[in-house]
């Protein structure tokens, strides 16, 4: 609901720039100057379209169009007429760098894709276009009844405030209203015969200086705005302490009072929340109340406001309350129904009780009695069968021990009693007040009939009774209220409970859920409860729609695909583009079976949600409320993730990062020893091998080729951290045998190990894993040579696999002198080597370990180490088994 | 065996040296091209019995030579090179190479890899003319008309696929062969099954080395493929 306001500041990177012509009446000359202004540009080699100009036929007007581009309308037959309309999508389509559209106001025929020409301005702004458009000062929602006083037209075709505000830029067409009357007089704004009613209507002297005086200052409104705006530009100031409150109600008047408050607001700077309390009248309110209350929220909501709805019975006091927690500082109300002070002190007096702190403006709503408003006592609830019913028969109970009561002579109090305890019944059995109303009245007639002299009349002698009667009645009725009362309230804590419950349920399982995607689905799931239908979400992911999860009331299988039709996803994808709601109920797209909705962050569109409106009615307030926070906590859910995800990616980047640098360190050390080695002992050989002996000689090139086999081993581990370095991504995972893995791994096996004995056995013929076999092979490598390299020569070493489960566990024993239990947990971080002198001083750079570790991981496998008994180390690792299914029966080909 | 006539492509001077002396040292007559266009030509006016590519040349991708060599020639192409992905090795042997070495290499390897492509050679000249209905490689004894197989005087049980598994091989004897091109061959598209095919492989191989202990002929390429190699006769 606060999508508006927010939208406009939110996506301002490419956004299109809007300028508006504004001006105080017809003919001051707005499509002039927008024309003019365009041939100027034109001029400066500006991309110039004409997207729509208002054929008026003033001669002037005509003629600058020529030389400008002009985009075909649309054009469609209705009802006989030929109707134009500008059209939006060959607009975007030709997207030109700037585009002409007359008539900001008008109200488009059915046939375009959004109610009101507005909506196509901003869609062209969104695409990056910059539009210049008019307006005139009437048609602008909050200065509408401001005009209409002064002119006394009724003005149907509107804009919200917001619309005017995301004005870049405000062009002031103005001339002296003197010189206006002129032109209209000599023919050059309408046809004269117009004009001349015109004239005598609209263009007087001092109502056109009443408008221009209006457009002027809400043209400096607005520069005042814009200049405030630049000095907060760069970080986002609170709004002035000023919080202005309106509160809303099903009457047309409301609207009166909705537009003072926005006009408050907005003269203030505050911010602006429009409430509406909701009783247990609301239910029983007619289609047509309901839908005025429809409209007057839609107009708050279009004027700025934030729409908050509470729910309980005394409307004053549950103002003050919300306006106490979140800091109001004006109300704004409309005169006070007189209805309601029946039973309670006048409501804005009670207010000023309740609330001492708040200023109250109490706005008259007097006029416009002539629309029908009659204030009628309105029954809540009609009859019904059932609960007429029910109410005949509690009085004839109630009767019938009247009549038991008065057998035994009990006294006539008693029967009194009895009948108000009936009254009492039937307030609690039955719904609406109509039936504690007549069943009050009938039990006095009743009574009357019964059990007063003369009997069976409706006389009575005893001067008396008439006071019995009343205070009965009275008696009775008041009862009745409040046992109505009481049961609301069960009704109303009900379903705040019910609301309470199901926000927390929500929240509860939405942080629950891990993944985007099962955020989705729990989303889907929970409204789908609530509003008893089905639930479309499509996730979005780089302004593409993603493929819908879709969740059912209840446990049937429904049919989606009228949902999913490619109509209704262009829907969804115009919604996910434009960060607005469209579809069913709405102003935009309105012939789809859907609602659509974003579910946003501040920045942007994360999903869109469809909600079905074509087989169940329209949604109700209260769960329009649910709903809309259901869908923010699923944002901030979603927002959770993201960032949670781009946390983790960070401190992944940081670990390798680090990784990285503590490896370049110590490798550039680890490999000056074996390269000095080889460079030195070829030296001596080239200068002086006639000096040596032939053993010598030997003993050279054996370390040459055993230092360069070193570096070799070396190279390939490092080439496989780099493997493994960017994530598991680049795995390639396929399914090997791991006999054959095996025995490639040993092929590469130091050739020291001749002195070892190295065994292999399997559990069984047939062991298959899925691995990437180049990264796996090094790990077996690693381990076997680690084996080879800490144990004396002639120790055994082997190397077994077996599998257990899903999984297959590798292992490489040795039955060495061991490791030390303590070192088990550091053997796999980097750099460490177990014993520094236990081998020849520089192959311990302790990468093979630590690389075994991260290869395993990245698979997805544990790898552990244990002592092998009596001696020995024992290091194993899991892969995940490849389960293999032959088609092929065991038929042989011999005969 | 002194009349071997090997091509060496390689541009880096000291890997040419290496390969250059280690032939000298058994006795092969070598001829030099140091660029892919060379190597081309001299593939055509000196017809090679063998050519040891380096795939990194600065003229021609050696991927693109062992295709232009294979339009006309089938000539043994042993690859050397430094890429070491296992994806750069099937391009290479579906493109039509034999063999393929990765850099560092040992001497000894590529002595090996030599020989089996010349015994290939040798067979093959020999057999020309000898009856094609049968392959002979040590004790394994092939009848492709009857469709059965022996080791020794014990004729082999086969389930068809690995019979088909077998023919493959034999026929390309020397030859690495990659999955997919197995996998094609035998099951007749490239849906990938490597699963199964392995399953098939081991237990093929088991059946044909079964009493062979001495001698490996099958050869296992992990991640690329496999390969029948002559026995020594």
């Amino acid at each position: 609901m606060e999508e508006q306001v927010q939208l406009y500041h939110s996506n301002t990177k490419k956004r299109g720039i809007l300028r508006i012509y504004f001006g105080y009446a017809a003919g001051v000359g707005k499509t002039c100057a927008m024309l003019s202004d365009a041939h100027h540009a034109l001029q400066n080699g500006i991309d110039v379209v004409a997207g729509y100009i208002e054929p008026h036929q003033r001669p002037e007007t005509a003629k600058l169009v020529e030389g400008l581009e002009c985009l075909a309308p649309l054009e469609v037959y209705y009802k006989g007429i030929k109707l134009r309309e500008f059209n939006l999508d060959l607009a975007i389509e030709r997207k030109p760098k700037l585009i002409l559209v007359d008539e900001y106001a008008h109200t488009n025929a059915n046939i375009s894709r959004h109610k009101k020409r507005y909506q196509d301005v901003e869609e062209l702004l969104k695409a990056g276009i910059d539009v210049y458009t008019t307006v005139n000062v009437q048609h602008i929602e909050s200065l509408y009844d401001l005009v209409q006083s002064i002119t006394g037209v009724y003005v149907s075709e509107r804009i919200p405030d917001s619309a005017f505000d995301i004005a870049d830029q405000i062009e002031l067409v103005d001339i002296s209203p003197e010189d206006l009357i002129e032109r209209l007089e000599n023919g050059k704004v309408y046809k004269t015969d117009q004009a001349e009613r015109a004239l005598s209507n609209f263009f007087t002297l001092e109502k056109l200086t009443a408008l221009r005086e209006i457009a002027l200052r809400k043209t400096a409104d607005k520069i005042y705005k814009n200049a405030a705006q630049l000095e907060n530009e760069g970080y986002k100031t609170l709004p002035t302490n000023e919080h202005v409150l309106v509160c809303l109600s099903s009457k047309t008047a409301n609207t009166k009072v909705i537009r003072a408050a926005a006009r408050l607001a907005d003269a203030f700077h505050g911010s602006f929340t429009a409430l509406y309390v909701e009783n247990n009248q609301t239910k029983a309110e007619s289609p047509e109340s309901l839908n005025t209350l429809r409209e007057n929220i839609r107009l708050a909501e279009q004027l700025g406001a934030q729409i908050t709805t509470l729910y309980g019975d005394d409307i004053a006091s549950q103002i003050a309350e919300y306006a106490k927690l979140s800091k109001v500082t004006k109300i704004v109300i409309g005169k006070v129904n007189a209805r309601r002070s029946i039973l309670s002190q006048n409501y804005a007096d009670r207010l000023l009780t309740l609330a001492p702190n708040i200023d109250i403006y109490i706005i008259p709503d007097s006029y416009k009695k002539a629309k029908g408003e009659l204030p009628k006592f309105k029954l809540s609830a009609s009859l019904n069968l059932a609960d007429s019913l029910k109410s005949v028969l509690i009085l004839v109970v109630t009767t019938l021990i009247g009549f038991m009561f008065e057998y035994f002579h009990f006294s006539v109090a008693n029967i009194i009693t009895i009948y108000i305890l009936g009254v009492q019944v039937n307030a609690i059995v039955t719904t609406g007040r109509l039936y504690s109303i007549i069943s009050s009245i009938l039990s006095v007639l009743v009574f009357n009939y019964f059990f007063t002299e003369p009997r069976y009349s409706l006389e009575a002698y005893d001067p008396g009774y008439p006071i019995t009667f009343l205070v009965m009645l009275i008696a009775a009725i008041l009862t009745s209220t409040l046992t109505k009362q009481v049961k609301e309230q069960a009704f109303q804590s009900a379903q705040k409970s019910y609301r309470t419950e199901i926000l927390l349920e929500t929240s509860h399982k939405l942080q629950q859920a891990s993944s985007t995607a099962g955020i989705l689905k729990e989303t889907a799931l929970q409204i789908a409860k609530l509003l008893n239908r089905m639930i479309i979400i499509y996730p979005v992911a780089g302004g593409q729609l993603g493929s819908p999860i879709l969740s059912e009331s209840d446990g049937e299988h429904l049919d989606f695909s009228p949902y999913l039709s490619t109509e209704e996803m262009a829907v969804a994808l115009w919604v996910s583009n434009n960060n607005k709601r469209a579809g069913a109920t709405t102003n935009t797209l309105s012939g789809a079976k859907c609602l659509y909705l974003a579910i946003r962050s501040k920045t942007e569109v994360l999903a869109v949600i469809a909600i079905p409106m074509d087989t169940a009615s329209r949604l109700e307030t209260f769960e329009k409320n649910i709903l809309i926070a259901i869908l923010s906590e699923c944002a901030l859910a979603l927002e959770k993730e993201a960032i949670d995800e781009a946390q983790k990616n960070i401190s992944l980047q940081m670990q390798q990062e680090q990784l990285r640098a503590n490896l370049l360190r110590s490798i550039s050390h680890d490999l000056r020893t074996p390269l000095t080695s080889i460079s030195g002992n070829a030296g001596i050989l080239l200068n002086n091998a006639a000096a040596l002996n032939s053993e010598k000689i030997k003993q050279l090139y054996f370390d040459i080729h055993d230092d360069a086999m070193w570096l070799i081993n070396l190279v390939e581990n490092l080439l496989s951290i780099t493997r493994i370095d960017n994530g598991s991504m680049q795995l390639q995972l396929h399914p090997e045998l791991i006999e054959e893995v095996v025995e490639e791994a040993l092929k590469h096996i130091n050739r020291k190990a001749v002195e070892h004995k190295i065994k292999v056995s399997y559990s069984e013929d047939i062991l298959m894993a899925y691995m990437d076999s180049r990264l796996i092979i090094q790990v077996i490598i690693n381990l076997v040579d680690n084996a080879i390299k800490y144990t004396q020569v002639g120790s055994s070493i082997e190397i077994s696999a077996k599998k257990i489960g899903s999984a297959i566990w590798i292992e490489v024993s040795d039955d060495g002198p061991g490791i030390n239990a303590i070192e088990h947990e550091k053997l796999f971080d980097m750099f460490y080597t177990v014993d520094k002198n236990n081998h020849d001083g520089r192959r311990g750079l302790g990468l093979g370990l630590s690389l075994c570790k991260s290869i395993v991981q990245a698979h997805g496998g544990r790898i552990y180490v244990k002592d092998n008994h009596p001696s020995g180390t024992i290091i194993g690792f899991s892969l995940k088994a490849e389960e293999v299914i032959l088609d092929e029966q065991d038929e042989y080909t011999s005969r | 065996m002194n009349k071997t006539n090997i091509l060496v492509v390689e541009d880096d001077r000291a890997i040419r040296k290496l390969i250059t002396t280690t032939l000298e040292t058994q006795g092969y007559h070598y001829r030099i091209a140091e660029t892919g266009q060379a190597s081309i030509l001299e593939a055509l006016t000196h017809k090679p019995d063998i050519i040891i590519l380096d795939l990194g040349l600065p003229d021609i991708d050696g991927v693109e030579i062992i295709k232009k060599i294979r339009e006309w020639s089938i000539v043994p192409i042993i690859v050397v090179s430094a890429r070491s992905e296992d994806r750069d090795k099937i391009l290479a042997l579906d493109a039509g190479a034999d063999d393929y070495l990765t850099k560092p290499f040992s001497v000894d390897e590529l002595l090996a890899r030599l020989r089996v492509s010349l015994r290939r050679i040798r067979y093959d000249s020999e057999n020309t003319t000898a009856n094609s209905n049968e392959f002979v490689n040590g004790s394994l004894k092939i009848d492709y008309a009857a469709g059965c197989a022996w080791l020794g005087e014990e004729e082999i049980h086969l389930t068809p696929i690995e019979y088909k598994l077998l023919c493959l091989l034999s026929k390309n004897v020397g030859k690495v062969l990659t999955h997919n091109f197995i996998i094609h061959e035998v099951w007749g598209s490239y849906a990938s099954d490597l699963p199964a095919l392995r399953v098939f492989m081991a237990t093929l191989r088991k059946k044909i080395e079964a009493n062979n202990s001495e001698a490996k002929l099958i050869q296992t390429h992990v991640g690329v493929g496999y390969r029948m190699l002559r026995a020594n006769e």
